[in-house]
């Protein structure tokens, strides 16, 4: 299985950077305390870089950096229930949010939350979401609508 | 909002919806969610044209406007094609023509996006496979991240393909043209010529001329012979002589391999840079066309 045809140079990696940046922030922010966002995204980006040779081609970077994202938020979890041991783990898998609506949000399926994420929180509308992710838009239709109404009944089990 | 087919319109794109109390919801989810957003957005941008005519000459206008649609809309027309092109939230068709009236945002499926100049026309040729476009007159700066070639620009002096990936495109009414590439590398073709323009290079197109020779925008940027353009004089110099004296200059820098020869280059051989192309001093090589 062979990668890239070419190394990708540091201002290419940079474009990279500057488009899909909102989208890894969107998932971070969907399954992460705010304040851990940052250094997370950081390493999202770090990871990719020097993994850049094993992608397959560049028109695949949104869903395979997406991808990479997720689980940096999921090793994220797994290093916090290791470090608290087992006893604790179900109540350490609730992100230790206050906000009660990013709370609310982050409990969404993973689909709704992060394209919620991108509406609510980047500020994206459906068409932009369609295009940054490579999702249809009748899926983007559908995750934003399932999502909005998941949130409105799990706002009022908050309220 | 039953349906999940039937999105409210802010949900989708911010236009106001018939329910502004559910509007006023998504309003207060953005205000408040907005405060986690990393990177902030300009707002849609829906800007009206400014009109400077007297109300009389606007009155006629529409006037003879009414007229003209009321007969135009009667004309059988075929369906439009929606693309996965946008702008400004809205899905743009296939062969429609669009001009700009202010500066804006055309998103490329998703695969990058198209920042025009005001007074730009366009067109969507291709999009599915390939991501096709003319643009017919003005400016835009592109910035594209797709495989070489899937994103093309057709105008009336050259094509110009994709090779990743930013770079300017200005069209004049004329059809004559120039790309100026800033990070990666754009392929000129037209009248059966092509040009390799890498970062920091240029080349200017016209109706029926091949694209110019790359050149570089900041002619001050180098000293002596400039590679990239001696090797396009190897095989693109107008004459046998002009061609061997590029082979000869880029040759005793750069040894080609052997079976990059002089008289390759003498009889004007295209297909010898792809071989040359890992001596040079010209970065990763590039994706060449098929059956260069």
């Amino acid at each position: 299985m062979t990668g890239l045809a070419r190394q990708i140079s540091t201002a290419e990696f940079g474009v990279l950077y500057e488009r899909f940046s909102p989208y890894v922030h969107a998932i971070l922010i969907a399954k992460l305390p705010p304040a851990q966002v940052e250094d997370i995204q950081q390493d999202v980006f770090a990871d990719a870089w020097h993994k850049i040779e094993q992608l397959q081609s560049l028109e695949t970077f949104g869903p395979w950096i997406a991808a990479i994202a997720r689980n940096k938020a999921a090793d994220f979890y797994r290093r916090r229930m290791r470090s608290i041991g087992l006893e604790e783990v179900k109540e350490a898998s609730v992100p230790p949010v206050q906000d009660p609506i990013l709370a609310a949000l982050q409990r969404l399926p993973e689909a709704y939350q992060e394209t919620l994420s991108l509406r609510f929180i980047e500020g994206l509308t459906g068409p932009e979401i369609a295009a940054l992710t490579g999702l249809t838009h009748g899926s983007v239709r559908v995750n934003l609508t399932r999502g909005v109404k998941m949130l409105r009944e799990i706002m009022g089990v908050v309220v | 909002m039953n349906d999940e087919r039937e999105i409210s319109p802010y949900l989708w794109d911010r236009t106001p919806s018939r329910d502004p109390v559910e509007d006023a919801e998504f309003l207060r989810l953005e205000a408040h969610l907005g405060q986690y957003r990393r990177i902030a957005r300009p707002p849609v941008q829906i800007k009206p044209t400014p009109r400077h005519w007297s109300k009389y000459l606007v009155l006629a206008a529409s006037l003879t406007l009414v007229a003209v649609l009321s007969w135009w809309e009667l004309r059988p027309k075929p369906a439009p094609i929606p693309t996965a092109w946008t702008r400004n939230g809205q899905q743009l068709n296939l062969k429609e023509e669009y001009k700009t009236t202010s500066e804006e945002t055309v998103e490329v499926a998703s695969i990058g996006r198209l920042r025009f100049q005001p007074g730009s026309r366009f067109r969507i040729l291709e999009s599915a496979q390939d991501e096709v476009m003319e643009l017919l007159e003005g400016n835009f700066d592109a910035l594209i991240i797709a495989d070489p070639y899937r994103f093309r620009v057709v105008t009336a002096g050259a094509r110009l393909d994709d090779l990743g990936c930013a770079y300017e495109v200005s069209v004049n009414k004329q059809g004559a043209g120039r790309v100026e590439v800033s990070l990666g590398w754009v392929r000129a073709h037209g009248a059966g010529a092509d040009s390799f323009i890498a970062q920091g290079y240029e080349s200017i197109f016209r109706p029926g001329q091949p694209p110019s020779e790359p050149r570089r925008v900041d002619a001050n940027a180098t000293n002596g012979e400039d590679v990239l353009v001696t090797l396009h004089q190897v095989w693109r110099g107008k004459s046998e002589l002009e061609r061997r004296r590029a082979f000869r200059t880029l040759a005793k820098q750069y040894p080609p391999p052997a079976s990059v020869t002089e008289a390759r280059a003498a009889r004007g051989d295209r297909s010898l840079v792809k071989e040359w192309w890992p001596a040079l001093p010209l970065g990763n090589p590039i994706a060449f066309p098929e059956n260069f």
